[in-house]
């Protein structure tokens, strides 16, 4: 408590990321507490109305209430971007710490597979992962973490490696510390926090590679609402008559990632001095 | 640096074939093979056999690895096969795909480059100041919207308030030079924000550091005028760690530039490769993936070649 405390107080611009992300987290959450209707319900003598007291956001081509849609297209967005990175970290982590530990054969194979997974453009490999095993939020999530874990476990395993030879692991050797004990006391309790850093910075990315996919038409289907969807396709006929229609979602989406970039800015300040911006 | 030219020029090999055999079999997983893809469009009623000739036509009846070596093959003697959807082959469809994305990319680079040298210049020379303070802000926020949502706000916002709309219909550049200039500057300009961005804070802490150098104190403390110091001593300097983020910006150019083709209505290979995809037109979407990566793989190993010739730890060092 006192930690987080003088955390605030060094990093307000952190704190206010965080502030920021901790809302969106809210309106994901409560959503279905929150809407004034429900978001696919069209109400056709209401169509493209602007802002009211009704419509707080105004309505889409259908009449759909636009604030409706934008808590849970931010619901699902939120949703996919931390699972996608959950996935990613944990699997990136822990091939990153064993190629890390021990090297070899097995390090040499999966660095050229990470290679290879590293030498796509990032949307058009998620486009095609998404495309092979049909679309549905769980290939969504699926394709996020299969193009965000190369970046982590290259992470992790550049930090396994550093620590592996630093003199305490040495000594723990030297004592007869099996290896189990060894990764397991010694390296990943400080591997944890560059791997917290790089999970928290690429969790801006992943929403924003959901939101490009969904907007590409290939992520969350109609009538259901996500941030990329809402933005897509038709709403972009409308765009001169209705402008609020792309207006809102945009919004919605950079406040959650900008809340999670200056958020896990401070995080890496914090955890990590030596990798400080000026 | 032979050695390490020949060790690095192996791994880039490795890469992209292991890359092209991950895009060939992504492609034979995704459900309904190309037949059943075409049957389904044309809706003819044919028989078992004729499915089966198809299925023969298009290499199908063979065993995987077999049609990826025809596929390789096909590659290499540029004949990667005909596009399904339009009958076309291949290579003519991406024929006339690239000059739009080349296009595209080359105009996001030169904003990339001018724009970041000198937003990174100033920022670092005024540090702390209202610019490099709005600089930041727009920084930060700039990489925390999608690229295609700022397309459609620019668009929004040209149409509102000075009613202009950006051409509609693509216009080569051979034939009507003016209007092709006016139809890419401003989707080159979109997708270059993202790069400008992450380059010019680059550039902006790599000045910082030269200028707290100590010559650059004594270009000072010989009575040299700042532009003199800036521009003659510190940049030369400063940019030589950073040379190389260009040719890895050009990676991250044709991410955004797929994107922005979508929201300017321009007929890249963004846009075949989005169309083919939907369409399940195989042949055209693993040719335009494959050539992606062995452009990204190109850029890769020109940068790390050119760091290994500029800093003899590199080659050492691996």
């Amino acid at each position: 408590m006192e930690w987080t405390g003088k955390s605030v107080r060094r990093k307000p611009l952190g704190a206010v990321g965080g502030t920021l992300v901790l809302f969106m987290l809210t309106l994901a959450v409560f959503a279905t507490v929150l809407q004034n209707f429900d978001p696919v319900e069209p109400h056709y003598s209401d169509r493209l109305i602007n802002t009211n007291g009704t419509y707080w956001l105004g309505t889409d081509q259908f009449g759909r209430d636009l604030f409706s849609r934008l808590l849970h297209g931010i619901r699902v967005s939120m949703l996919v971007g931390f699972s996608a990175i959950t996935i990613a970290a944990v699997v990136g982590g822990v091939i990153g710490v064993i190629v890390g530990y021990w090297g070899g054969v097995v390090d040499l194979v999966v660095q050229r597979f990470v290679d290879i997974l590293m030498a796509f453009p990032t949307i058009i490999m998620a486009l095609v992962v998404v495309t092979a095993l049909g679309t549905s939020l769980m290939t969504l999530i699926f394709a996020i973490a299969v193009v965000q874990s190369p970046n982590i476990s290259r992470i992790t395993r550049s930090v396994t490696l550093s620590i592996r030879e630093r003199q305490y692991v040495d000594a723990a050797r030297s004592v007869g510390a099996s290896d189990r004990r060894v990764v397991f006391r010694h390296i990943l309790p400080n591997t944890i926090s560059p791997w917290i850093v790089i999970a928290t910075a690429e969790l801006g990315t992943a929403i924003l590679t959901e939101t490009t996919l969904s907007f590409l038409g290939v992520g969350i289907q109609e009538p259901n609402a996500s941030l990329g969807t809402m933005l897509a396709g038709v709403a972009q006929q409308y765009r001169a008559e209705a402008p609020w229609m792309v207006i809102w979602p945009g919004i919605a989406i950079g406040v959650a990632v900008f809340g999670l970039n200056i958020f896990g800015d401070a995080v890496r300040d914090l955890l990590d001095p030596r990798q400080r911006d000026r | 640096m032979k050695a390490y030219l020949v060790r690095r020029l192996g791994l880039a090999v490795v890469t992209v074939v292991g890359a092209s055999m991950l895009i060939f079999t992504i492609m034979r997983v995704i459900p309904g093979d190309p037949v059943t893809a075409i049957l389904a469009r044309a809706e003819l009623g044919l028989t078992p056999l004729e499915i089966a000739k198809m299925r023969e036509q298009f290499g199908l009846h063979l065993p995987l690895h077999e049609q990826y070596i025809q596929w390789i093959r096909g590659v290499l003697t540029l004949d990667p096969g005909t596009s399904i959807v339009r009958q076309i082959p291949v290579l003519t469809e991406f024929g006339r795909a690239l000059p739009v994305t080349a296009e595209l990319t080359a105009l996001s680079l030169v904003f990339v480059i001018v724009l970041s040298i000198i937003v990174g210049t100033v920022t670092a020379i005024r540090q702390d100041s209202w610019w490099d303070y709005v600089f930041r802000v727009v920084t930060i926020g700039g990489l925390s919207v999608p690229v295609f949502w700022v397309g459609i706000l620019v668009v929004l916002a040209l149409l509102f308030w000075f009613n202009y709309t950006n051409p509609l219909v693509y216009v080569p550049f051979t034939q009507d030079p003016l209007t092709n200039l006016q139809q890419f500057l401003l989707p080159a300009f979109v997708g270059s924000i993202r790069s400008v961005a992450v380059c010019a804070r680059m550039i902006r802490s790599s000045m910082l550091d030269i200028l707290n150098e100590d010559y650059i104190r004594t270009a000072y403390s010989k009575g040299l005028h700042e532009s003199v110091v800036v521009l003659r001593h510190a940049m030369k300097n400063a940019f030589l760690p950073v040379a190389t983020i260009y040719g890895v910006s050009l990676i991250g150019l044709f991410n955004g530039v797929v994107v922005v083709e979508i929201v300017f209505n321009l007929p890249g290979l963004g846009r075949l490769l989005v169309d083919s995809v939907a369409a399940r037109d195989y042949p055209n979407v693993q040719f335009v993936i494959l050539v992606s990566v062995v452009f990204a793989s190109a850029i890769n190993l020109l940068v790390d070649l050119t760091y290994a010739l500029l800093d003899p730890r590199v080659r050492v060092g691996a």
